[in-house]
């Protein structure tokens, strides 16, 4: 199992090589030059004297492969580099954003699991009957409304409407609980479809047939039988929902006011602040590099065959 | 109906007019057409025929687990009191036991053996300590020497000798009156065979008392079964003892004629495709003593000999 993991680990290095890759080509293709932009804010148009000055100071000069490892370097240390429009190192800023996108992404796939894996199996249980048939028009609904208007939706009936919740902001839990139901939105529905589809097809195989011949409930056949069988495709797609959410909901940080790492991308990208957009962009695929260890980790250990080895007694 | 036929009926599985049939979105899939037999008490009745030919939909309707989209026409009985998906349910485990087909896809994977076997007991209604001894004791009597370490095992670490006598013991858990072994020889070796065949023997140490051992294992079926009752195309054709010694129906002529044993003599022809119902005898086109009229009626039930009943126009 050890060996499972560390061949993982090393599978996952090219990605990361990527992806660090991409976010170092993404300062390079930009346009405009970034000696010249840090210099021009504020209305100062700088001279060419001054702009080749501080390109030799910002290494600019060298080339792209040389620029590339010494960017990675700086980046192993934390440094992102300083973001253009608040002169703010980009690494610190992350870095108190963070907290927040956690907590969102946090309270949102644990709503996501619960509510998914529920609705899953009660539509699963009675299959083509009443409760499979309102939990398919429901995750259909989930599905189909865009995330900002069932926030708009959700602010009009508990805040506007009944007071019961904050609009907007950072607080207590009580902030957290639209902008969570928001984000898990969609990805609670993909869930609850994929564990209904996936349990459906487990109680086709002949384990099933066998446990049912032993007088069990339905519950039994779901809950005991299908479930641990079917949870491993969904473990895999909860991942992805996941690195998604911590990849910060640009949406619903901004509709919220959440100061997470989804509403500094977006500020970066109206202010074309590329430091910041070159330090999110790399930040979010480590996560996603993390999150494709965890997914693999757990799956493996659900399976007793690959948790345990091939071994026979 | 006389008071033998009725007290026939009473002791043991009766099926009248059972129809199974599968509603794809291909067609209709008719797997059992009209069966109307009887599986008497305390005899090890062998249901045999071809891959396809219905046996272990006929089964599976007994015990009312076929999917949602089979539709279940006719009807069922076990001593005389109907069997219906709801009613069969009740007697799973307790009264009618299910030793299912291929060992390795029956157990869970994801599970223990322990779990497994714990959760065929339920309906015993025992405490947690009483059910684990029960389970122990099972195992041994099934032929483990070390169950603890049995119990703790998932299916994969287990030889499919081993899963097979744990499937036995997890359908006998309950002392049930009957077995349903559908196939359980299927895909096992010639040394495991004999042994599912001593395993299946000595469940009547376990309580049960009647079993229905569907297969297309004639080895097994001869030296297991005291009746037997033979299926071609969603239909019985023949039931009664010493089938295989002296066969009366002209399908389990050509039937055995076909073993390997017999001369390997290919029967002409090819079976009716799932689905595919005939106006009349199913055998009809592949017969080779068969009359015009086998083409368009259904023979009727004969009883040439005593205690044998066979659908053939030849005997009306």
């Amino acid at each position: 199992m050890k060996q499972y993991l560390i061949q993982k680990l090393i599978s996952l290095l090219p990605v990361l090589f990527g992806v660090s890759l991409l976010a170092f080509v993404l300062g390079v293709i930009t346009p405009g030059n970034p000696a010249e932009l840090a210099l021009s804010q504020g209305g100062y148009e700088p001279t060419p004297e001054q702009i080749t000055e501080m390109e030799e100071q910002m290494g600019l000069d060298a080339p792209y492969p040389v620029q590339y490892l010494r960017w990675v370097g700086r980046a192993l240390t934390g440094d992102l580099g300083t973001s253009y429009s608040t002169r703010n190192p980009v690494g610190e800023e992350l870095a108190r954003r963070i907290p927040v996108t956690l907590k969102l992404a946090a309270c949102s796939i644990t709503l996501t699991i619960i509510l998914g894996i529920a609705l899953g199996c009660t539509a699963a249980a009675w299959q083509g009957r009443l409760p499979d048939r309102i939990v398919g028009a429901l995750t259909n609904t989930q599905l189909s409304l865009p995330a900002f208007w069932l926030a708009l939706l959700l602010i009009l009936l508990f805040a506007e409407t009944l007071g019961w919740l904050p609009t907007s902001g950072n607080g207590g839990p009580r902030y957290m609980i639209m902008p969570a139901l928001v984000l898990s939105s969609a990805s609670t529905a993909t869930a609850a479809r994929l564990t209904r589809s996936a349990l459906l097809e487990e109680f086709g195989k002949q384990y099933c047939t066998a446990a049912m011949a032993r007088g069990i409930s339905r519950w039994r056949l779901v809950l005991k039988n299908a479930l641990p069988n079917a949870i491993v495709p969904v473990t895999a797609m909860l991942g992805n929902s996941l690195g998604g959410m911590l990849g910060g909901s640009i949406i619903v940080e901004s509709i919220f006011a959440l100061p997470g790492i989804g509403s500094y991308a977006l500020s970066a990208v109206t202010n074309r602040d590329y430091p910041a957009l070159q330090g999110y962009v790399l930040l979010t695929g480590l996560i996603y590099v993390l999150i494709t260890l965890l997914v693999d980790t757990v799956s493996m250990l659900l399976n007793p065959k690959v948790r345990l080895g091939g071994k026979r007694i | 109906m006389t008071g033998a036929a009725e007290q026939q009926r009473i002791n043991g599985i009766t099926v009248e007019e059972l129809s199974v049939i599968f509603r794809l979105p291909e067609g209709d899939v008719c797997a059992v057409d009209s069966v109307s037999t009887h599986f008497p008490e305390g005899k090890i009745t062998g249901l045999i025929g071809e891959s396809g030919c219905g046996k272990s939909v006929l089964g599976l309707a007994l015990l009312g687990l076929l999917p949602p989209y089979a539709s279940v026409a006719g009807e069922m009985y076990l001593d005389g009191s109907p069997l219906t998906p709801e009613t069969a349910r009740k007697r799973l485990g307790t009264e009618i036991g299910l030793i299912p087909q291929s060992p390795s896809d029956s157990l869970n994977p994801a599970r223990t053996v322990s779990a497994q076997l714990q959760e065929a007991l339920l309906p015993l209604k025992l405490g947690r300590k009483q059910r684990m001894m029960k389970a122990r004791e099972l195992l041994s009597a099934f032929g483990f020497p070390e169950p603890e370490r049995i119990l703790r095992a998932y299916p994969h670490e287990l030889s499919g000798g081993m899963q097979q006598r744990v499937l036995c013991a997890a359908g006998a858990a309950c002392s049930p009156r009957w077995i349903l072994a559908d196939e359980p020889t299927k895909g096992l070796d010639r040394d495991l065979r004999s042994q599912v065949r001593e395993t299946l023997l000595s469940l009547r140490e376990h309580g049960v008392k009647s079993m229905l051992v569907i297969t297309h294992d004639l080895p097994l079926a001869r030296s297991l079964c005291d009746t037997m009752a033979v299926m071609y195309a969603g239909q019985v054709l023949e039931l009664g003892s010493g089938i295989l010694e002296k066969p009366l129906h002209p399908y389990t002529r050509s039937f055995l004629a076909a073993l390997p044993e017999n001369g390997f003599q290919s029967m002409p022809g090819v079976a009716p495709k799932a689905g595919e119902r005939l106006p009349g005898c199913p055998f009809a086109p592949r017969c080779p003593i068969a009359v015009p009229r086998c083409h368009q009626e259904r023979p009727p039930a004969c009883s040439p000999e005593p205690g044998k009943t066979v659908r053939c126009f030849q005997y009306v």
